[in-house]
């Protein structure tokens, strides 16, 4: 290890926003050939820190530190000269050298990170006329570029808009431009945690692809699975400070820092018992009826009936829901998992009013909306949406955000909705806020009003859209036990839906496994060896980084799926 | 797509016309009485004589029947083209509207122009440096261009250009006299132009991709004219559209104080003295323009924003 | 999509023809009036042009007069004189009978002689489709006798009659070129008329182009080349005159007369017009009961310093109207009659006899005060605000809204409103002008106050013989007037034209549309 050569090292590094510390005299260094995973919960510093590193830090940003160098070699060769950057004392024109060609950066979410209305091809153009290796004239050139990026094989790739490209096709397209120039390092933002297992694990071997050849990595994460696979090194980062630091094998087996363990720490499963008492009879009769069933209304009766629904936007492009079939019975936990685009979305939007299906049967505790109309069945189904933050009215506090669901459908006295509304926060345990806005509010915190506030009106149904892919690790485990305490204590039913078998798994004794906008499996919660079907085979192998998975298929899942976003 | 569009502009009309012929039919005084309260006929007559004569007069202008019997009329000859004859000059409303449109057209595009360039020059100038000096220097001059009402603007204007540069007051729309009011119309509508320009461009600069754009190393120049740029637009665009239709309806006091021959001073003598086919053809070509200037706002938004397009399809 | 853009691109080159198109067509109709050598073209600015061309049609005939494009058989002096202008002499051939000589060898400007028999027909045409011609020449018979005299008989005998024929809408065309009935028209083909300058070029509310007319009776006209161009704005007006655009500008704003005076180039010619402005009063006004009261409505007519008036308000550039009559030249005598001085005074003691009593600087009677509503309209918004403060010392809550005529037409027709500035022209047939203001049912006198024995006194206005008994009634009307007070007369309206140094032969005209280009104006290089 003595061999490899630090190339960028930083001591000392102090970074403030508006006067708030974000950073405190962090020091990292990364070798040339290896990856160095920095790990740290949401607000640890992570994005600023990445942001410091490639001289981008925004306005009223001060940066200050010891020592910061970044060494390269010369162009002729690995053992030939270096040439030395004081990036520290780095004005505005090296900076533009360095990023153009000795440093590459690549964001949590590769669609936000190209520029939507260009084409690919003149971005391609872009980035090597940065780099100093403008391509010769010609669309060729860039086709080229683009087939070793591996989106060659689309025709006429190189004329098509960013937003047209599908989810894997953008992730490579950025891992290729971010690359260019082969740059001496290569920092990684951790994959957006929206992004479904098939583009983290692209990411994976596309850095570990780039370490292979001699690029120096660091990658920011909070998920304790990718830092695993991935890190020869790594720093924990906790409020701005380097916690702890060492090789991967050392730090993983052996974390000494608290926040080291609560980091690396696998969520809490939900308490058995309580799971599968309640799921009882319902879980085991759907299991054993497997996929031919809707689950006969027998004794339990149904607060969701769907058969037969059909949505499609327009008559050119290919269906997002072909004959969806999905019941839940009043009480039970169903899971719908399912990959970006396989038509959960639109589902969740037909299932709670917000789009009328094109065929088919909803039926909400018994009434179908078609005949009674949406006003009297809304407040049967509630959603807890995705973006707890994006779903709360900023300007509303927390106690005014739960109250408005109760004013809307005028339920009680005022006095009785506001003392019910209290009784809410507190159930979420959050009593001490009631007159926070949600700018006051942690995403955790507001993730629990959501749930007070969908919880309000007493729903049948509580639909839950990704609950926690919001969440960083350690609060994930906290709003899984209070999503099933609470849906247990009020007898509500739970419909999750989510890209994330491990979520569903904790709180599901039964998960619907969606693609291509069809209920393809039924699977019980113990027992997800027995699937069946591709979709559910790869989101279960996605899960375990370390087992490899083809480009092409990753590909292929994403550009059928993209009309349903 | 086509049939649909045509049905909704027609509509649109025929909602706006209705709207027009019973507005101006429930303002105060009518036409004749106003014509002859100038003329002052009156004092030759006698009382008798003076109804009478109004009630010939009213006749003549096929004023005497009720206001559904006159649109019924009206719209019948419009259909065939005839949008009638003004009650002042007894000429064609349509050839006199035509004869002023392109100089109002002319003026609401060199303004228009004018406007772009102007707010493109101040946006730049302001988010070169946000909230630094230039910037704020720049933000008291738009509230300060924003507060001077366009009549105060045209007059000095007018006099400054008149005494320095022999600035032809009154005549003809000639390119030698259009400039000036241009201008005055332009400088009124930069403030916010450029205000909404610049935080447009502040606000797509501040996007993922354009920091991505940034991290590959591209130039400040190429991240603002290559990458933020056109999504800035968009709202721009919109704003632009919205002016425009205000722009080319002649404006108003600009026609006035320039002595312009558009369709702009034209209407305002035509409702001063109730003259009511002029004001509903007026109407009518205003509501057509808008209708015009708004279907080449969607489909500038298309070329920006392919998106766009197809949002609406999705949606549709 | 590629359909899409295609039509796209269609569209945008669909309005970059637009453009240049009309950019073109903008520069196209630039041309100034070409071949007028300088000292030779008149430039005047105007606050309007006539409507049309058809003298017959509304706005038409004053302004084609004014400008020189036509004549009738009389015309009026600035004195207020009535003298022959296409008639050769004028003469009451029997009591109730006038006959007229043409002038010899007068012809329009087509060629056509103005023949008794063309009188006939235009005089007969205008009265038909023009309510003021058919005011003017109401009952009156006309005939040709032979082909240079036209007689007009009349019921009653009717001395004024000369007056009626000067005025501008019963000016002399050739009636074969225009549709017998109906009027309009902006063809200057269709206009035949007589005058120094005939109509070359015509635009509706932007130019008339005048050529002079070598047939004209006058001799040849000094200009070859009138431009008359319609500039809505004052300012702009006002700016024309300073930078030396135009040569004669009218209805100069009274803020720049300052500058205008100081002016080498330009001279500022003012003259009291033949017309009283004065805040017309309702006396059955539910708001402001005390107009009921004679007394309260001559104390409003003592209490305004019409000196301090006429300064503050215009400039100086009017004088005071003591009496409503008082603006028509032609009647020095009402000049001196009616509110001669301002007296505070003796209004506080009419006020105080009419119950209204001054408390804490505010009259009021009963605990209301008094309080009136004053509507002005357009120039006049600065007479109403020298009005409220001259009221308001005598104690009265005066609120003055400068509104549309219209609006002030509206209110007085509803009968919801206190007092109104209006004013209306008192050069003419004076006793019919003066019968409008005073007779019970009279246009102008909007609250129908009843003056005791006026009609008696304007039936011997009308139809005196005697000129010396018929103006002794007409001032005893104007003094009945100033009695009763159906309105309080103010000042004339200013006539400010703005005439260049280089301008000759011209004569500022009390009458509004009073002749402005006669053969006589001409101008130097």
């Amino acid at each position: 290890m003595n061999d490899t050569k630090d190339v960028l090292t930083v001591s000392g590094l102090n970074v403030s926003i508006r006067g708030q510390q974000i950073l405190t005299d962090l020091g990292l260094s990364l070798k040339q050939g290896r990856i160095h995973v920095v790990l740290g919960a949401s607000g640890s510093g992570k994005s600023t820190l990445l942001r410091t590193l490639i001289g981008l830090s925004g306005p009223h940003t001060d940066v200050s530190s010891a020592l910061f160098r970044l060494d390269v070699a010369e162009s002729n060769g690995r053992h030939g000269q270096t040439l030395r950057w004081n990036l520290t004392a780095a004005n505005e024109h090296d900076w533009l050298q360095v990023r153009a060609c000795h440093m590459g950066l690549i964001f949590q979410d590769p669609e936000e990170s190209l520029t939507s209305l260009r084409r690919t091809g003149s971005l391609v153009r872009e980035v090597f006329r940065n780099v100093g290796q403008p391509l010769p004239r010609g669309k060729a050139s860039e086709q080229a570029r683009l087939d070793a990026a591996g989106l060659g094989h689309h025709d006429g790739v190189g004329n098509k808009y960013c937003f047209e490209l599908s989810g894997g096709m953008a992730q490579r397209l950025e891992l290729a431009l971010a690359a260019a120039g082969n740059p001496a390092v290569l920092l990684a933002d951790e994959p957006s945690t929206a992004l479904d297992g098939v583009a983290r694990r692209t990411l994976a071997s596309a850095l570990r692809d780039q370490a292979d050849a001699g690029t120096a990595v660091l990658l920011v994460t909070h998920d304790r699975d990718l830092a695993a696979a991935l890190a020869d090194d790594i720093t924990v980062l906790a409020q701005g400070h380097s916690v702890e630091s060492g090789p991967a094998w050392q730090v993983l087996a052996d974390p000494q820092h608290p926040e080291t363990q609560r980091l690396l720490a696998r969520p809490r499963p939900v308490p058995a018992a309580t799971g599968s008492e309640v799921s009882g009879e319902q879980g085991t009769n759907s299991r054993a009826e497997g996929l031919a069933s809707v689950p006969s209304a027998g004794h339990v009766p149904l607060v969701l009936r769907v058969q037969g629904l059909r949505q499609a936007y327009s008559s050119r492009e290919p269906e997002v829901l072909r004959g969806l079939d999905l019941s839940v019975a009043s009480g039970e936990s169903v899971g719908l998992l399912g990959r970006s685009g396989s038509g959960k979305s639109t589902l969740i939007r037909c299932l709670v009013g917000l789009e009328r299906p094109s065929a088919g049967l909803i039926e909400i505790a018994g009434s179908s909306p078609t005949e009674t109309g949406w006003k009297s069945l809304r407040r049967r189904v509630q959603l807890v949406p995705q973006d707890p933050r994006a779903a709360l009215n900023p300007w509303r506090s927390a106690l005014e955000q739960i109250m408005d669901p109760l004013d809307f459908h005028q339920v009680g006295s005022r006095g009785e909705r506001r003392s019910r509304a209290m009784e809410l926060l507190a159930e979420v345990g959050l009593s001490g806020y009631t007159q926070r806005r949600p700018g006051q509010l942690s995403t955790g915190q507001c993730q629990r009003v959501s749930i007070a506030r969908a919880l309000a009106i007493s729903p049948s149904l509580l639909v839950a859209d990704e609950p926690v892919t919001a969440l960083d690790a350690a609060l994930r485990a906290e709003m899984l036990i209070l999503l099933h305490r609470l849906t247990q204590e009020t007898g509500t039913a739970l419909l999750v839906v989510s890209h994330e078998l491990p979520v569903l798994e904790e709180l599901c004794p039964r998960i619907c496994v969606l693609d291509e906008g069809r209920i393809v499996e039924e699977l019980g919660a113990g027992n997800l060896g027995a699937a069946t079907s591709r979709a559910a085979r790869e989101i279960i192998a996605a899960q375990e980084i370390f087992s490899p998975l083809p480009f092409e298929d990753a590909d292929s899942v994403h550009s059928s799926g993209k009309a349903a976003v | 797509m086509l049939v649909h569009g045509f049905t909704s502009l027609l509509s649109l009309v025929l909602a706006a016309s209705v709207l027009v012929f019973a507005l101006i039919r429930s303002a105060p005084g009518d036409p004749v009485d106003i014509e002859f309260g100038a003329s002052g006929a009156s004092t030759f007559l006698t009382p008798e004589e003076d109804t009478r004569s109004r009630e010939v007069r009213r006749a003549e202008l096929g004023l005497d029947k009720s206001v559904a019997e006159q649109y019924v009329i009206w719209l019948g000859r419009v259909v065939s083209g005839d949008f009638g004859k003004s009650f002042r000059t007894g000429e064609s409303v349509l050839s006199e509207i035509a004869d002023r449109l392109p100089a109002s057209i002319g003026l609401g595009f060199s303004a228009m122009g004018l406007l772009l360039l102007m707010s493109a020059l101040t946006a730049w100038l302001a988010v070169r440096k946000p909230d630094g000096p230039m910037d704020h220097v720049l933000r008291v001059l738009s509230i300060a261009a924003a507060a001077v009402p366009t009549f105060l603007t045209a007059t000095l204007g007018l006099r400054w250009a008149a005494e320095a540069a022999g600035y032809p007051i009154a005549g003809e729309a000639t390119a030698s006299r259009l400039w000036l009011p241009a201008v005055v119309m332009a400088v009124s509508g930069v403030p916010t132009m450029a205000r909404v320009l610049r935080a447009s461009v502040l606000e797509q600069g501040a996007m993922t991709y354009a920091a991505a754009a940034k991290a590959r190393g591209a130039k400040p120049r190429t991240v603002l004219l290559r990458h933020t740029l056109r999504p800035s637009l968009a709202p721009v665009m919109t704003l632009a559209g919205l002016t425009t239709a205000t722009l080319m309806g002649g404006a108003v006091i600009t026609e006035v104080v320039f002595s312009w021959p558009g369709v702009g001073a034209y209407a305002v003598e035509a409702i001063g003295a109730q003259d009511y086919p002029v004001i509903q053809a007026y109407v009518i070509v205003m509501v057509l323009m808008a209708i015009i200037v708004n279907r080449s706002v969607d489909v500038g938004q298309r070329l920006l924003d392919p998106r766009t397009y197809r949002k609406l399809k999705g949606t549709a | 999509m590629r359909g899409f853009r295609y039509s796209a691109t269609l569209f945008a080159g669909a309005a970059v023809l637009a453009l240049t198109f009309t950019s073109c067509a903008g520069t196209a109709g630039s041309a100034p009036p070409a071949g007028a050598p300088a000292g030779e073209l008149m430039r005047v600015a105007t606050g309007a042009i006539a409507k049309s061309v058809d003298p017959a049609a509304e706005l038409s005939a004053s302004y084609l007069r004014a400008h020189g494009a036509a004549e009738a058989l009389m015309r009026i002096t600035p004195e207020g004189k009535v003298v022959p202008e296409l008639a050769e002499k004028m003469e009451a051939t029997a009591p109730a009978e006038w006959t007229v000589q043409l002038r010899k060898g007068a012809t329009f400007s087509s060629g056509a002689p103005v023949d008794a028999a063309a009188v006939v027909a235009s005089l007969t045409r205008s009265r038909k489709l023009n309510s003021l011609a058919q005011g003017q020449l109401k009952n009156v018979t006309i005939e040709a006798s032979g082909t240079d005299k036209v007689t007009f008989k009349t019921p009653s005998p009717q001395p004024e009659l000369p007056f009626a024929l000067a005025h501008y809408q019963t000016v002399i065309y050739n009636a074969s070129l225009l549709a017998p009935d109906a009027v309009g028209g902006v063809d200057p083909a269709a206009s035949d008329l007589s005058g120094p300058y005939r109509i070359k070029d015509f635009t509706t509310d932007r130019t008339m182009v005048l050529e002079a007319n070598g047939s004209w009776w006058g001799g040849r006209p000094k200009l070859k080349t009138v431009e008359v161009r319609q500039v809505t704005d004052h300012q702009a007006r006002a700016q024309l005159a300073l930078s030396a655009q135009a040569d004669i500008v009218q209805d100069i704003p009274s803020d720049r007369a300052k500058e205008l005076q100081q002016s080498q180039a330009v001279q500022l010619v003012d003259v009291p017009a033949a017309n009283t402005v004065a805040a017309y009063l309702n006396p059955s006004s539910a708001i402001a009961p005390a107009l009921a009261d004679v007394r309260v409505r001559q104390a409003l007519g003592w209490g305004v310093d019409r000196k301090e008036l006429v300064e503050l308000a215009t400039n100086s550039l009017t004088t005071p109207s003591p009496s409503w009559l008082a603006s028509n030249p032609g009647y020095p005598d009402a000049a001196a009659t009616g509110f001669t001085s301002y007296d505070p005074v003796r209004a506080a003691e009419l006020l105080d006899d009419a119950g209204w009593t001054m408390e804490d600087g505010k009259r009021q009677k009963d605990g209301k005060p008094f309080v009136l509503r004053l509507l002005t309209f357009g120039a006049e918004a600065a007479t109403g605000e020298v009005l409220q403060a001259q009221w308001g010392k005598l104690g009265i809550d005066v609120q003055v809204q400068n509104v549309e005529s219209t609006l002030i037409t509206q209110a007085i027709k509803n009968g919801n409103w206190d007092a109104a500035t209006q004013a209306w022209t008192t050069v003419g047939s004076a006793s019919t002008l003066i019968a409008g203001q005073a007779a019970p049912d009279g246009a102008g006198n909007h609250s129908k106050l009843a003056i005791p024995g006026i009609e008696e006194l304007l039936k011997t206005a009308a139809a005196a013989g005697n000129a010396q008994e018929r103006s002794d009634a007409l001032l005893e009307v104007n003094r009945l007037m100033t009695e009763y007070v159906p309105s309080v007369p103010l000042h004339p309206r200013v006539v400010a034209t703005a005439v260049s140094s280089k301008v000759s032969g011209f004569t500022a005209h009390p009458l509004q549309y009073g002749q402005l280009i006669t053969g006589d104006v001409g101008i130097s290089k």
